[in-house]
């Protein structure tokens, strides 16, 4: 091990001073790819060749499991080796010799990460891309400590945690457009995420074949000015997308368009309402939401397509709904956020709801329009027309369903209150019933409804541990 | 961070059962996962108890094709209780609700796709599959049965409950060691199994002639699991394919999941389109696991309408390669408005 150099006295991390692993940078590097930490393998000054096997190596960052990992799997379809790209870490060293970080809302994380970078991160002057690998590294080189799911796939300004913040962007950012900007912060999973949540590998291999496109300045795309006017003619092939109140969805605030060269409308509902005509092609992103606002749309003479139920027949696994907000891993989607992420010219949009209404409006029908058909990879179009089979599902399983769904919702169900009322008595009864269960065995009045009693009671008095099943065992 | 990385002193539902299913036997323990069951339930029957209609939002994107459906979600509820409360939710004036619920429905999905004489033998002539596997096989108390006998043959204890120990014990069975197990040893790992008082020998036996009377099930499952490990990928008959990631035999247990999970879910997709495509008048009311629940207008008769229905819900399909096609019966029930009369 390394001892740590003088300049890391002070910080939180500071242990016992050994285990110390430097960055790597490379002067003319135009990448410079910051991870969490370092590993076992990277603190030890060895480098992982496979199968149990070791080589000594300077003590540098990505040597170990998940650095070969990244190496041969995911650097290379961005078009890089090693030898082209700086490496480095958050924190320099391994918290108390373990591999444990601890979390991202504790004050003593950030302080660490404060004290290592103003001590030590001295990227090259040539660099033109950080790419922040995991959660840490984003809340380090963008100070935003929330949203990793969000931002996975999209570039944020430089903004270092250790240098005073400067103002967060109010539009849709494309890093160079402006003269001054930052540099961009291109975030993704951290290789370590995809050995524990599997699904992270499509987004994951997605973003590293990306960079390639935001090194050549192919991507991310500005976002074209907004039409604020009706569309007259209705265009023949064009993406909708509406924005209505979230307690009355019946309301429409405005509403996009957006058509494959480019043209993007955004309308105040005051200033007209969309009417479709027959003949043309709507692309929508969750279509049952949308439709109820789009006057003239008859399936029998508009057709329709919906990159939720698109991405949905192509990507069937384990997913994160809307909703869900993280509860599944997020490491797969069917939100227009991830789509954007895959697919999009543009980069990311969806934290403007409220700071740049227009523009995320905009941007929500020309991302839909790159999720189905103008963006990176083909869109899902271009997926589906690789992929037949699937195709057929979206077609015939999946697409049908969407006025069967509309019409579930728009029409409803008619309740008794009375019956719900008796319903729930009898729930109430027999969560009590379960909460008396409880206390008859603990002995004391343990609240079931309260986390900390039951924990209390499954781990420190009872002690409770997973165990292997064996027959037999109580 | 990720879901799965809980903390160890997490109550979360997940990790509960994850203690439970380890075979942690804390009373606390299974009474918060109980009180949890019906938590879930009670919040949504807070906002039924409020209001005169509800508006669920329905997707149908969820894993392998299935469905979620949200404020309220009344898929969720328990079976049982459903069963004795399903009037908070009633049909409006001028229609009438039609109910289906497939019976059985992954087990007889499997049998589709493996084509085992025996199974698919009970199944078409309608027999109670799993008081057959309990009889014949896990508590072999008629070791002789063949699927013509009749019940009277099965040697059943006096007193035989349908919903006893022992037959949700077989039913655990057939899952457990033909449909999800590697091998025999499977059933040394299924909950609560010691109950049936037999020892770890017997038990292991039993499960290997179970196992060895479905040879074309064991060999369908080799080679799904094989396909999965290597391609990455699976497709339900429908062509509904899953992309499978981690290791290989997490890839080997999402693949067979999915396809018999996802093929459910595209019968489902396939009735209510098919459905809605004979009656365009038809609105579904709710969509559960194994079943829907339809409205009719008071114009579409109920007992010609049901007929054509079933006949649409319960029809054959050819699943398996070279299997013998299978139908989906389901249970079936009506509902009236408020003051209809049939």
């Amino acid at each position: 091990m390394l001892p740590k150099p003088d300049a890391c006295r002070g910080c939180p991390a500071w242990g016992d001073g050994q285990g110390w692993v430097p960055d790597d940078m490379k002067p003319g590097a135009e990448v410079c790819v910051i991870g969490q930490n370092p590993g076992g393998d990277e603190e030890a000054g060895r480098r992982y060749l496979g199968n149990e096997q070791y080589e000594p190596s300077p003590h540098m960052p990505l040597i170990g499991r998940t650095g070969r990992v990244w190496e041969r799997g995911y650097l290379p379809l961005a078009g890089l080796d090693r030898s082209e790209v700086s490496t480095g870490n958050i924190v320099r060293c391994r918290w108390n010799h373990s591999d444990k970080l601890p979390p991202l809302n504790q004050k003593i994380v950030r302080q660490a990460i404060e004290h290592c970078n103003r001590a030590h991160f001295r990227p090259p002057a040539s660099t033109k891309v950080f790419v922040a690998m995991g959660e840490y590294a984003f809340m380090g080189l963008t100070s935003l400590q929330h949203d990793f799911n969000g931002w996975r796939g999209y570039v944020h300004p430089y903004r270092p945690l250790w240098a005073d913040p400067a103002p967060l962007p109010t539009r849709i950012w494309t890093p160079g457009h402006v003269p001054g900007d930052p540099l961009p912060v291109y975030v993704v999973h951290h290789i370590a995420r995809i050995f524990r949540e599997p699904e992270a590998e499509l987004p994951a291999k997605r973003d590293w074949n990306k960079l390639a496109q935001l090194l050549a300045g192919k991507w991310p795309e500005p976002m074209p000015p907004i039409d604020p006017e009706p569309p007259v003619p209705w265009p023949d092939y064009a993406a909708f997308d509406t924005e209505f109140e979230p307690e009355h969805p019946e309301r429409l605030v405005r509403w996009s368009l957006a058509t494959r060269d480019r043209h993007v409308w955004v309308v105040e509902a005051h200033r007209g309402y969309p009417h479709v005509t027959s003949g043309s092609t709507v692309i929508m992103h969750n279509a049952p939401a949308d439709i109820p606002h789009l006057r003239g749309f008859d399936p029998a003479v508009v057709t329709m397509e919906d990159s939720m139920y698109a991405h949905a027949c192509l990507w069937s696994g384990r997913t994160e709904t809307d909703d869900q907000k993280g509860k599944q891993g997020g490491a797969s989607s069917h939100t227009l956020n991830f789509l954007g992420s895959l697919y999009s010219k543009i980069n990311r949009w969806k934290h403007l709801a409220r700071i740049a209404p227009r523009q995320y409006a905009g941007a929500d029908a020309l991302g839909t329009m790159d999720a189905w058909a103008t963006g990176l990879h083909g869109g899902l179009s271009g997926e589906l027309a690789r992929d037949p089979q699937t195709k057929w599902v979206y077609e015939n399983l999946q697409k049908p369903l969407i006025p069967i769904i509309m019409k579930a919702h728009q029409r409803g169900i008619a309740t008794d209150r009375e019956a719900a009322r008796a319903a729930l008595a009898a729930i109430k009864r027999e969560q009590d019933r379960f909460e008396l269960r409880a206390q008859a065995s603990a002995g004391w009045a343990l609240n079931i409804r309260s986390p900390q009693h039951v924990a209390f009671w499954l781990y420190t008095i009872e002690q409770v541990k997973k165990a292997r099943r064996k027959f037999g065992a109580r | 961070m990720p879901a799965k990385r809980l903390g160890a002193r997490s109550i979360n539902k997940d990790r509960l059962a994850e203690l439970r299913d380890s075979g942690v036997t804390s009373e606390v323990l299974l009474a918060r996962l109980d009180f949890m069951e019906y938590e879930g339930m009670r919040k949504d029957l807070v906002k039924l108890s409020k209001t005169d209609r509800v508006f669920p939002e329905i997707l149908p994107t969820q894993a392998s094709g299935r469905w979620s459906t949200k404020s309220p979600n009344l898929g969720g509820f328990k079976r049982e209780f459903w069963k004795q409360h399903r009037h908070i939710i009633h049909p409006d004036r001028g229609e009438w609700w039609l109910e289906f619920d497939w019976t059985g429905i992954e087990a007889r999905m499997f049998t589709a796709y493996t084509g085992d004489w025996e199974d698919v033998q009970l199944f078409q002539q309608g027999k109670d599959i799993h008081t057959f596997t309990c009889a014949k096989y896990l508590m072999a108390w008629a070791p002789d049965l063949t699927v013509d006998s009749p019940v009277v043959e099965y040697q059943l204890p006096s007193g035989w409950n349908p919903k006893g120990e022992e037959r949700t014990r077989a039913k655990n069975f057939r899952y457990g060691v033909l449909q999800y197990g590697q091998s025999a040893k499977a059933v040394l790992g299924m909950p609560g199994i010691e109950s049936l008082g037999l020892d770890r020998q017997m038990l292991l036996q039993r499960a290997q002639q179970f196992l060895d009377a479905r040879p074309k099930a064991q060999a369908w499952k080799a080679t799904i699991w094989e396909q999965c490990r290597i391609d990455k990928e699976t497709r339900t008959f429908m062509g509904r394919r899953r992309k499978l990631f981690g290791l290989p035999d997490d890839r080997a247990k999402g693949g067979l999941n999915h396809m018999i999970q996802g093929s459910v879910a595209d019968l489902m997709d396939w009735c209510l389109i098919a459905v809605s495509r004979e009656w365009p008048s038809m609105s579904l009311i709710l969509n559960k696991h194994d079943g829907a629940i339809l409205a009719f207008p008071n114009e579409c008769p109920v007992d010609t309408t049901t007929a054509r229905v079933k006949a649409l819900v319960e029809r054959e399909w050819e699943i398996g390669q070279g299997t013998p096609a299978m139908n989906f019966p389901a249970e079936w029930e009506t509902t009236l408005a408020l003051g209809a009369s049939n």
